[in-house]
């Protein structure tokens, strides 16, 4: 054989070997989004987003009852909650780190993390079962509690979500909802048990709109109750007197730049999606544990590029679409 | 001219206790009705699980006709090593979730506190109540969030079956209306039909989803003897007697009678009374709720969910050939169940 000729088929090779891995690069760390998830140029979701991946976790610290996500900075911390601790991973589902990670014989930071937002460098993680909020810096270290206002003292705090300054709460078990600031003075407080507009069933979710407008996902009811940024009630999705039907179990919701609505509906195993004025737009997912799938689906949230993320508790991973 | 006056005044006495007899009736009526109100907010018959009827939607919250995952048309999914079942009552009758009864931390938590449930839990139990409740890890429970298909170890049942069944919520509980709609407990349970002793019960007025003070009434022993069928003993003498039970021949201790008939036990150990947990007194069941009716059930000594008792005591199991130190599901630590009744 020629030197010349084995030359080419090394050249070939290493040819072959270079798209081969520049195609499943780019495929698993795409570009686009790596420059996107910094500059937002993608256009608001008008058509059902597509399974991109989920994230299950390291197979020694795999997730357990993830009820939450959030996405800042171009990494997307999750909830662990029976593992009482945040798992942290990057933009493309690779780990990167666990935050309160119990210590063996202490009692965990964060006994059940549920809602999460992250403001400032900080994270803040609602703890359902101790019934306060847990403050880290986002590398993950413990910087102390959120301290409320008297009157604003919370038991099952649920999801959160930070926006314009303002932290949005749901007590789960005081049926409300709750405004502070970040220094915990309680701007605004509404809602009680009940069916009446206005009144709450355990309510989980929440989300804010553009005008301020917040979007509550009542549960127990079975719907979306609406209200503007002073907590007057405007509207209900769902429920008895919606157009769409129940929205059975709704838990985790989100609001896109369009201000579509998205909600999960967690015994149906899907999210459903409205437009602004309540009308149904389409559905992601169907029950079941393939990719793209949904089993008890709980947390939603929609990142500034317009990709969703699902977090299931029957599945116990998180579910990314675009 | 004295008589014109005396005859208005006394009239206007009449008018005046006319008036006030009608404010005091429009008083004791709204009275009543608030109490009625508050009264009918939460109380025994209440059940979140009916209305199916009036609602038949509520069907597709856990079932699908066409299209379910799991048995019964649970529509769900196992998840990992926990049965579709288990998972599907959790997602609400867990923290954050759709009920105020907490099941795996033992608890009924309300807006203002957090209570024992008078089951016990399945991960933990609460051991001190109130605004900031204080927990504790459960060492023995009934393994309802097994895998699909697996079988558990039933102490006391059938020997043809290995001892073993499949169990899961709804061994015990049917999620739809039944007659004892605050605990929805079956009345055919493991094929066994209970259903002319069904297990019954009363809550406190007032404590219903709160701060539950429970009394038992009857059915307890034939409830849980449907699948620990040896363990129920009723018949004097069964303490003695290594031939009652169909699957072995153990002496058994015997339930369904009245303790303070034998001689050496402390009456101060048990109540008929509403008991609300913790509480280191031991319930007894009573028809009329009468000590003349008392009985010792299973659940006198046991929790029905799980327990955070502790035991060191090694003991052989009802196979025969293996020993055990689980706690049993029991009220005390170290078999202190007996010595609170028996007093040595």
């Amino acid at each position: 054989m020629k030197i010349s000729t084995l030359i080419i088929i090394i050249l070939s090779l290493t040819l072959v070997g270079t798209v081969t891995f520049g195609v499943y690069y780019i495929n698993n760390q795409n570009p686009v989004e790596q420059v996107t998830r910094v500059i937002p140029v993608t256009a608001p979701q008008t058509t059902p987003p597509e399974f991109k991946y989920a994230i299950y976790g390291l197979k020694e610290i795999s997730l357990n009852y993830p009820m939450a996500v959030t996405v800042s900075g171009g990494e997307i911390y999750v909830s662990d909650s029976d593992n009482h601790q945040i798992q942290v991973f990057d933009y493309n589902g690779e780990f990167q780190r666990l935050i309160g990670a119990p210590e063996k014989g202490k009692e965990p930071l964060v006994r059940t993390p549920y809602g999460l937002a992250v403001a400032d460098g900080k994270l803040y993680v609602a703890d359902l079962d101790k019934g306060r909020i847990a403050i880290f810096d986002t590398g993950g270290e413990f910087l102390g509690y959120f301290k409320p206002s008297k009157e604003g003292v919370y038991r099952k705090p649920g999801d959160l979500k930070i926006r314009d300054g303002r932290l949005y709460l749901t007590d789960v078990i005081k049926m409300k909802v709750l405004v502070f600031d970040l220094s915990g003075n309680l701007l605004l407080s509404f809602g009680e048990e009940g069916k009446e507009p206005g009144q709450f069933s355990y309510p989980n979710g929440v989300a804010v709109d553009n005008d301020g407008n917040i979007y509550v996902a009542d549960s127990g009811n079975n719907r979306i109750q609406v209200f503007d940024s002073q907590g007057n009630y405007l509207k209900t999705i769902g429920g008895e007197e919606g157009k769409v039907g129940s929205l059975t179990t709704a838990r985790g919701i989100d609001i896109d730049r369009k201000s579509n609505i998205y909600v999960v509906t967690g015994l149906l195993g899907q999210v459903m999606v409205f437009k602004p004025d309540g009308e149904e737009l389409f559905r992601v997912g169907s029950r079941g544990t393939g990719n793209g799938q949904f089993n008890l689906p709980n947390g939603l949230y929609i990142d500034g590029n317009g990709r969703l993320y699902v977090t299931e508790v029957g599945n116990n991973r998180v579910s990314v679409f675009k | 001219m004295d008589e014109e006056n005396e005859e208005k005044k006394l009239w206007g006495e009449v008018k005046r206790m006319k008036r006030q007899l009608l404010i005091l009736s429009m008083v004791l009526v709204f009275t009543l009705v608030l109490g009625v109100g508050v009264a009918a907010a939460y109380t025994i018959s209440s059940n979140i699980h009916g209305g199916y009827t009036a609602d038949t939607a509520a069907c597709g919250q856990c079932h699908s006709t066409h299209a379910a995952a799991g048995k019964n048309l649970i529509q769900n999914l196992e998840a990992g090593t926990q049965n579709d079942v288990y998972r599907t009552c959790v997602y609400c009758h867990k923290s954050g979730g759709q009920s105020k009864y907490d099941v795996i931390n033992g608890a009924i938590v309300t807006g203002t506190g957090t209570y024992a449930s008078s089951a016990g839990g399945f991960d933990q139990v609460v051991t001190t109540e109130g605004a900031t409740p204080v927990f504790a890890a459960v060492t023995s429970e009934h393994d309802v969030d097994a895998a699909n298909g697996t079988t558990v170890w039933v102490p006391g049942y059938d020997t043809n079956a290995g001892n073993y069944m499949e169990l899961t919520c709804a061994s015990c509980h049917d999620p739809h209306n039944t007659a004892n709609t605050a605990r929805a407990l079956r009345v055919n349970v493991n094929g066994v039909d209970i259903s002319a002793t069904p297990p019954t019960l009363d809550i406190a007025a007032g404590t219903v989803l709160g701060d539950e003070a429970v009394s038992y009434q009857s059915g307890w022993n034939e409830f849980c003897g449907a699948c620990h069928q040896d363990f129920k003993q009723t018949g004097a003498g069964s303490g003695d007697d290594t031939a009652l039970g169909t699957y072995g021949s153990f002496a058994r201790h015997r339930v369904g009678m009245d303790p303070s008939l034998y001689a050496g036990t402390n009456e101060n150990s048990w109540t008929i009374a509403t008991l609300s947990q913790p509480s280191p007194l031991m319930p007894l069941q009573s028809s009329d709720g009468t000590a003349a009716n008392q009985q010792v059930m299973c659940l006198t000594c046991h929790y029905a969910h799980g327990t955070k008792a502790t035991n060191t005591v090694t003991f052989n199991r009802a196979d025969g050939t293996s020993t055990s130190t689980s706690s049993t599901l029991l009220r005390l630590d170290n078999r202190g169940v007996c010595q609170v009744c028996h007093n040595k």
